[in-house]
């Protein structure tokens, strides 16, 4: 059956070759088909290879999405919350700094965002920064400034690795950024830790489980407990409380620049709209006697 | 019949190589230019620290648009 | 009316110069107050301005003991 289209095939492409030119030589007809032969039988014998592991991404090993939550800066022309940047600022200090840096800010930055000057000034103080050696070369130390950044808690990475059965503490300054789902992300991961993991889920020595941490297996155990600091405007320091507050920090720290950003993100919308009205009204004004011309055809009387 | 054997010519009072007349008369147009330059050079320096310290706090009524107090507690500690 | 300002303004090159700048340094200045102002009622309640005489209060008479 299949020889019948062939052969028509055959007819075909002789009868078109001969109102051509000569004939193709058998020669070059053997190599194509054996180049044709050829390409198929590597590409069966590529997707036999590769239909024998399978591959499948599932949702525990790329981590739960957060869900998302209703942040109050989550509207275009939405500021942080300072009162909670303020509050989170206290929980990374009494929480996530024993483990975690925040390299990229530095104590002036939190003077007018979330702590006044003396407060900032106070806190620097407290850490000691190297100073210019002395006369005779010894180095020396000298209370923080403002102009000085966060110190963290390691010397080093290797020193935090030996301190966290080798798993690095990420530096937190840019962590809303470089996440999936952001502010949500750090939330979901922070109220997500479940009593035991689920049924059939091994973990590594010192591992925690975590179904928004891609894997689920993460170094960082549940850190967040009801009542664990205590704020100093009178907020119920619950679990979630404090997670939204650290959250809303980080993302502050992420971007310090957003309150500032999206005001003037207003200004640009309400002048580049004004400009696009000008720019309609000068468009047509210029084509007004284009597109108002009348064109009259008067036929030829007979 | 008096003859003039040809016109009698006077040089006008020049300043730079240019009439004085003709300066006077370029006066208004120039000072109105000068107010111009004065007000495009204002509007690209508006958000320049050192220009808005040294001039534009100090205009009335608008001025307290360019007054910023981070944290006026640094006056005390 | 229109002559008027056709003559103080449009009929020279450089009054009009003057003008644009003029009102363009004006206009900077009144669409920053304006978005400003408005911006900063939108989020009352949430910024530093908000919270700073809070902390200087001490939180309700309490002593700030940061």
């Amino acid at each position: 059956m299949f020889s019948q289209f062939g052969s028509a095939l055959k007819h075909g492409a002789r009868s078109f070759s001969t109102a051509a030119k000569s004939d193709v030589s058998s020669n070059t007809k053997k190599i194509v088909n054996a180049a044709v032969a050829a390409t198929g039988l590597t590409a069966a014998f590529i997707l036999y290879q590769d239909s024998q592991t399978a591959q499948a991404m599932t949702a525990a090993e790329h981590g739960l999405h957060p869900p998302e939550f209703n942040w109050s800066h989550n509207g275009m022309f939405d500021t942080f919350d300072h009162a909670s940047i303020r509050r989170g600022f206290q929980v990374y200090r009494e929480v996530c700094a024993a483990c975690h840096s925040l390299d990229r800010i530095a104590w002036r930055n939190l003077v007018g965002v979330s702590h006044t000057n003396s407060e900032a000034k106070a806190m620097a103080e407290e850490f000691e920064y190297d100073d210019e050696p002395d006369d005779e070369g010894n180095p020396k130390k000298r209370p923080g400034k403002l102009a000085d950044y966060i110190p963290g808690p390691y010397a080093n990475e290797q020193a935090a690795r030996a301190a966290n059965q080798g798993a690095l503490p990420p530096d937190l300054s840019l962590i809303v950024k470089a996440r999936h789902g952001a502010a949500d992300y750090i939330f979901a991961l922070l109220t997500g830790y479940p009593d035991e993991p689920p049924a059939g889920v091994t973990l590594p020595v010192g591992a925690n489980y975590n179904p928004y941490f891609p894997g689920g297996s993460i170094a960082m155990g549940r850190v967040l407990f009801d009542d664990l600091v205590e704020y100093e405007d009178g907020t119920p320091a619950t679990t979630s409380q404090m997670a939204k507050d650290v959250s809303t920090f980080l993302n502050w720290t992420s971007e310090p620049e957003h309150d500032e950003r999206k005001r003037l993100g207003a200004k640009a919308l309400i002048v580049v709209t004004a400009l696009y009205f000008v720019s309609v009204y000068v468009k047509k004004f210029k084509w007004t006697t284009i597109k108002h011309r009348k064109i009259v055809y008067h036929p030829p009387k007979k | 019949m008096a003859y003039v054997s040809g016109p009698v010519l006077k040089n006008a009072a020049t300043f730079g190589g240019y009439h004085v007349k003709s300066i006077i008369s370029y006066i208004p147009v120039l000072t109105i230019w000068g107010v111009a330059g004065g007000a495009a050079l204002a509007t690209f320096t508006e958000n320049w620290p050192l220009f808005q310290k040294t001039f534009y706090e100090k205009i009335p009524v608008i001025g307290n648009h360019w007054i910023k107090e981070v944290d006026p507690e640094a006056a005390q500690s | 009316m229109y002559t008027q300002i056709y003559n103080l303004i449009f009929k020279r090159n450089s009054t009009f110069v003057a003008t644009v700048f003029a009102s363009t340094f004006l206009f900077q200045v009144g669409l920053d107050e304006t978005v400003t102002s408005w911006y900063e009622a939108r989020n009352k309640g949430k910024l530093w301005s908000d919270l700073k005489p809070k902390i200087l209060a001490g939180f309700e008479s309490e002593e700030d003991d940061e």
